[in-house]
């Protein structure tokens, strides 16, 4: 039976690289499973369905709205003018506004893709206008979008907590280490790189008076938008809001803020940014539906217990298997989205991660760095391409940037959540949540 | 050809609609609750269990719009190396063909699940609303994405006979 297992994983890669869109990849591994398999599709039919409507799920489309309309309420507008009140003036300092300001819509999107979407279009052109390679600032900003999976509430860690039935809070509270480390590395690389730029044009120094007229004003204007991770993330430690509702809740403040306070939004635009999330929600929801049922499939066909068979025969060293176990995902971030990912492989590895005596919350932090990487790594990249449209910048001029960043700043931190559980056990241990 | 165009444009509207109304409503409910529960201490009981028919509703029917607006997610490295606008033709015939044939089958499945939720009907449990209303959006969805997919292939076919035509009047 394993053998099926082995053509239907070969068939879905064949499928993946003919880019068929992938609800149709994993129906058609699904369709040669159910062939050939000896699986049923009525008892998979029924059980699809009833994972479908579980609440928790409704949390993504939620969080795909929030994210939608913070990029046209001018909340991200709004976070980057206040981040740039500390560093504006710092030879590299837009850099870290870029990163910390990702971060900052991560806390409030729970996804990877809102930080490139939402400030790629303000800060790029922007960064290109102080003497900036265009490559760099892009590559910058989009590897940064990733803390948007990182930083909670994140969409990924909803599905991780759903498939391996673990505390959703906790797996929330697991990438926060990993995450600000990731922060702090980017502004560094960033710092010392930006000072090889030679033609960096830095805003004019200003009366001290003006210069702090001019914080308070933008502080002022912030409010709303820096309200918003305060809300949401209180509202979900505060035991307010559950994820789901904290991502409707995130959704419906937004409108408010963007018609009346900032003024961005009008109705027209608002048609069109619900009727994307729509499209968007439909495109993630239709994948999920047969990723899950083809996850099942193989879990139904004992295909974990078989992994953790193969890997002991060939190393019973956890070093040894844990770096095996990093790969294993950055290849499947590779080749297919972080939700797939997550869905596909977390039921899969968790049994022997446990016989490993890895706690599933540590996992949750370990899938969840290495599959976030995925967005910006060849050729599924969708941050990344989603990045270069946005900053109108050729795959060339973004590529070596973004190694660095990956290299340098990213995989040195998946390391270190993997090895020093700490990062991503403080946090959970510390709400009493691991 | 006016007339399938015509129903099919009209189809396509329909669906945008209604995925606007319920991308909207499904928030507004989910709020609603929480404001009964925490400013009027007295949540509604059931809400959740409506929802769940707008929710999935609002996933096949999204799925159909990114399969019309061909907005699928898909890795995309097979095409990164084909630089020939005839070898890109006859590719995008092949994954049509094949995103067409799956997902005939996997409607085939849904048409199952839909006869089955009719006959046994099933009711919720608090609120006591049919499945089949929800249940059904599976079918309907798919039902759409194969539409969708049906469309593709026609027009990709019709691209590629184009521009072997076109190629092979200008080899005369």
């Amino acid at each position: 039976m394993l053998t099926i297992v082995l053509i239907d994983v070969i068939l879905l890669v064949f499928l993946l690289m003919l880019s068929i869109p992938l609800p149709y990849c994993f129906g058609g591994a699904l369709m040669f499973m159910a062939i050939f398999g000896d699986i049923s599709m009525k008892s998979l039919m029924l059980w699809g369905f009833n994972q479908m409507i579980s609440p928790i799920l409704l949390a993504s489309p939620l969080f795909i709205l929030a994210g939608t309309l913070m990029g046209g309420t001018g909340i991200a507008t709004n976070l980057l003018d206040f981040a740039d009140i500390f560093v504006g003036r710092v030879k590299g300092g837009i850099g870290v506004v870029a990163v910390t300001t990702c971060a900052i819509i991560g806390a409030i999107s729970g996804s990877g893709f809102t930080g490139v979407a939402a400030t790629g279009p303000i800060l790029i052109p922007r960064m290109v206008e102080q003497g900036y390679p265009r490559g760099y600032s892009t590559a910058l900003v989009t590897v940064s979008s990733v803390l948007g999976l990182l930083i909670p509430p994140s969409v990924i860690m909803i599905f991780y907590g759903w498939v391996t039935d673990t505390s959703i809070l906790a797996c929330f509270l697991s990438t926060v280490g990993p995450g600000i480390a990731i922060v702090v590395s980017f502004s560094i690389i960033n710092m010392v790189w930006a000072r090889k730029f030679p033609d960096l044009i830095l805003e004019e120094k200003m009366a001290k008076g003006e210069r702090m007229k001019r914080s308070l004003k933008r502080t002022w204007i912030a409010i709303p938008a820096l309200a918003m991770p305060f809300i949401i993330l209180g509202g979900i430690y505060g035991g307010v809001f559950t994820p789901t509702e904290a991502a409707a809740v995130a959704a419906v403040i937004s409108i408010p803020i963007g018609l009346w306070i900032y003024k961005e939004l009008k109705v027209d635009n608002f048609k069109e940014m619900v009727s994307d999330s729509a499209t968007s929600v439909g495109a993630i929801m239709t994948m999920i539906i047969f990723t899950l049922m083809l996850s099942q499939t193989y879990v139904l066909l004992r295909v974990p217990q078989a992994i953790i068979e193969l890997l002991f025969n060939i190393t019973q060293n956890k070093t040894i298997l844990l770096i095996i176990i990093n790969i294993f995902l950055f290849l499947v971030g590779m080749i297919v989205n972080d939700v797939t990912g997550m869905i596909l492989v977390a039921p899969l590895l968790l049994p022997l991660v446990l016989q490993l005596g890895i706690s599933p919350v540590h996992f949750a932090a370990i899938m969840g760095v290495n599959l976030a990487m995925g967005g910006v790594t060849p050729p599924y990249a969708s941050i990344l391409y989603l990045g270069m449209r946005i900053g109108k910048c050729e795959f060339h001029e973004i590529l070596k940037p973004t190694m660095v960043f990956l290299i340098l700043g990213y995989v040195p931190i998946v390391f270190l959540t993997t090895f020093w559980p700490a990062l991503s056990l403080y946090l959970p241990t510390l709400m009493g949540l691991a | 050809m006016n007339t399938t165009k015509k129903v099919l444009d009209r189809l396509i509207s329909l669906q945008n609609l209604v995925s606007i109304v319920l991308m909207s409503v499904i928030p507004l409910m989910v709020v609603f609750q929480v404001l009964l529960r925490y400013v009027f201490q007295a949540p509604l009981m059931g809400i959740e269990e409506i929802m769940l028919f707008p929710t999935i509703w609002l996933y096949m029917l999204g799925g159909a719009m990114a399969s019309q607006k061909r907005n699928h997610i898909s890795c995309g490295i097979l095409t990164l190396y084909i630089k020939k606008d005839l070898s890109m033709q006859i590719f995008n015939v092949v994954k049509c063909i094949v995103s067409f044939a799956v997902s005939i089958w996997l409607t085939y499945w849904a048409f199952w699940y839909f006869m089955y939720s009719f006959k046994t009907w099933k009711h919720s449990d608090l609120v006591g609303i049919p499945m089949f209303l929800g249940e059904s959006a599976l079918f309907i969805g798919l039902l759409l994405m194969t539409l969708y997919a049906a469309s593709d292939l026609f027009r990709d076919s019709k691209i590629l006979i184009k521009g072997r035509k076109l190629s092979g009047e200008g080899e005369k």
